[in-house]
């Protein structure tokens, strides 16, 4: 199998974004499957007219429609988002089946694609949060840090976030984990700023992480640096922007997370509102709560440009393999998983 | 580990991929049905039965008062065929060999193809009504001579359009008709395959196994394959000197539309 196309997860930091969840109701399942061969397409005559603008769209889909829609195969690290709660914080889990991860340099080719791409859904689903992102000064979050400094770069960035040989069935695809945090910007400030610095773990105006020896065991830093078993960093990659709306003293960071694996997101978070050991919770969260979370799975290009058709089961449980005659003919199955030399129709036109 | 037990056989990675293209290969040109019918699957293994939507009245019921259908469907049929590689002809693949001996491979594989053939487009006795057994349009004959073959075609496509079976069609040949086809050109040279395309729409397909010629329908919805176990390698059994294996698949073929299709027999 040649190496599948991601979506364009690894796209530049850009100055605008926007993040779209919705909800899609059960039983449109195929109107769905025809907004989501359109969206590439969109994007790129949206795109066209400021080439420069760097327009990308990103399409997550959450476990529960995966079920509806795709069935099996399902990704292996696909489900609902799991709950974290904490002594003092909880990690919410909020509805949402589709994800829209909309990135320019402009606002207004966002909007343009959001509003196109809401236009299509309007019949069978709703949106149930929209963020508006924009990137603040050197790319500081609202709490005046700056955000993505841990960010892996160069070929560390690809490996981090693409499926690649462990699951040839869905190479080229990621996971992605949302949050949207709101801030007390008002005690936040009240703070000194070597009392935030502890908190985060860097410094506020030069950005450097503190030494291993000063850094506190409950600082952002610390609880979110992942050691994998082989010694290597786990990392992910995060592309979050700050919101909000000023007369509403609403004030945010929207967390969004990206990871080949998503458990090594789901660790992070357990060390933040958990504690890493247990009681040590991220500090930050005294002054920062998510009031969104959701995890979903981004399929490679060649996926949503191409989604495989309709489930020929009539349920949409998850099912396990089905087995003998009682069932429904199950959807098709891949060369890999049967042993089989794959050959299937030969009929031109067709697949 | 599925029932080919693949994992039994003291075969490497490499081995399975060389062994896997192989088959692919020699069957691909050879599986003229899969070119021109409607396929759905592979449903796996354990998929034993086509649905049909039918039923038959039992004679009897249990009680009196109530009666009983009972839900007629088209069992799959397994087709097999065995063959053997040398073990040391995979050690020396492994060595990096490139011209590895096969041919009892290449053999099955082209002999199920062939059996896949015959059982959609002719039947298979008792088990499958195969497309030209079912058609119930008078059945031509393609002489020897070539220059016949598109006043027969046309005349089939004719035939379908008054019983009113919309394009494209397909036309399968033996092998000794495609011969003719592809090595003749009309008078003034243009090659009968083209002209014979341009009144078909649709694909001329090579179909060992075929006996004559059949002209069908394309649109869909009349003749349907449904496989199981797609075309699979699986692992029988070892000694010393050789390996056996086998070519498996399990398929059902019905014809929805009988008159769909316009058979041309020799005999």
């Amino acid at each position: 199998m040649s190496a599948a196309e991601s979506q364009a997860v690894l796209a530049p930091l850009t100055e605008s974004a926007i993040f779209l969840v919705a909800t899609v109701d059960p039983g449109s399942e195929d109107a769905l499957r025809e907004v989501l061969t359109d969206v590439s397409g969109l994007t790129r005559s949206i795109g066209f007219r400021f080439p420069d603008g760097g327009l990308t769209c990103v399409v997550g889909i959450g476990s529960d429609l995966w079920g509806r829609t795709f069935g099996q195969p399902r990704p292996p690290g696909l489900h609902a988002f799991r709950e974290v709660i904490g002594p003092r914080h909880t990690a919410v889990a909020t509805p949402g089946d589709l994800l829209f991860h909309i990135r320019a340099t402009r606002f207004d080719l966002c909007f343009e694609l959001a509003e196109r791409l809401t236009d299509r859904l309007l019949d069978f689903a709703q949106v149930v949060d929209e963020v508006h992102g924009f990137r603040s000064f050197d790319q500081r979050d609202l709490l005046g840090f700056v955000d993505g400094t841990e960010n892996p770069a160069g070929p560390a960035l690809l490996d981090a976030v693409v499926i690649s040989e462990e699951d040839p069935r869905f190479a080229g695809g990621s996971y992605v984990v949302v949050q949207k945090y709101l801030h007390d910007l008002a005690g936040w400030d009240a703070l000194p700023v070597a009392e935030q610095e502890l908190r985060i773990g860097r410094s506020k105006l030069s950005d450097i992480e503190m030494p291993d020896d000063l850094k506190p065991a409950n600082s952002h830093v610390a609880l979110n640096t992942l050691v994998g078993d082989d010694g290597k960093q786990r990392q992910i990659v995060r592309y979050n922007m700050p919101f909000g709306r000023v007369g509403a003293r609403e004030f945010g960071t929207y967390f969004i997370g990206y990871a080949r694996d998503p458990q090594v997101i789901e660790q992070m978070l357990t060390n933040m509102f958990v504690g890493n050991p247990p009681g040590t919770y991220d500090r930050i969260l005294d002054f920062s709560r998510p009031v969104t979370g959701n995890l979903f799975f981004v399929p490679s290009a060649d996926f949503i440009d191409d989604p495989p058709g309709a489930l020929t089961t009539v349920s949409t449980q998850e099912a396990a393999e089905p087995v003998g005659l009682a069932v429904a003919p199950p959807a098709s199955r891949s060369a890999e998983e049967d042993g089989s030399l794959g050959i299937g129709s030969l009929r031109e036109g067709r697949v | 580990m599925n029932h080919l037990l693949r994992e039994h056989a003291p075969i490497s990675a490499a081995g399975w991929q060389l062994l896997d293209e192989e088959a692919r290969q020699r069957a691909t040109p050879a599986l003229a049905a899969r070119r021109l019918v409607d396929f759905s699957g592979p449903h796996g293994w354990e998929y034993s039965a086509t649905n049909l939507g039918r039923t038959r009245r039992t004679a009897a019921t249990p009680v009196e008062g109530v009666t009983g259908l009972q839900r007629v469907s088209l069992s799959l049929v397994e087709l097999r065929a065995d063959f053997e590689v040398s073990r040391a002809e995979l050690r020396d693949a492994d060595r990096g060999a490139g011209d590895t001996d096969l041919a009892s491979l290449d053999r099955a594989a082209h002999q199920l193809a062939v059996a896949e053939n015959v059982a959609v487009f002719h039947g298979w006795k008792g088990v499958i009504a195969g497309i030209s057994e079912a058609s119930p349009h008078a059945k031509g004959k393609p002489g020897a001579a070539a220059d016949g073959y598109p006043r027969l075609a046309a005349q089939a496509v004719e035939q379908l359009l008054g019983t009113g079976v919309g394009g494209p069609y397909g036309l399968a040949l033996g092998r000794e008709q495609y011969r003719v086809v592809v090595e003749t050109s009309e008078h003034g040279g243009y090659p009968l395959l083209e002209h014979l395309g341009k009144i078909l729409g649709g694909p001329i397909v090579w179909a060992p196994g075929v006996d004559g010629a059949v002209v069908l329908s394309l649109r869909g919805g009349d003749f349907v394959f449904e496989c199981g176990q797609d075309l699979s390698i699986g692992y029988d059994s070892h000694d010393a000197e050789v390996v056996r294996l086998y070519l498996e698949e399990t398929f059902s073929f019905h014809v929805a539309t009988p008159e769909a299709a316009v058979a041309l027999t020799t005999s």
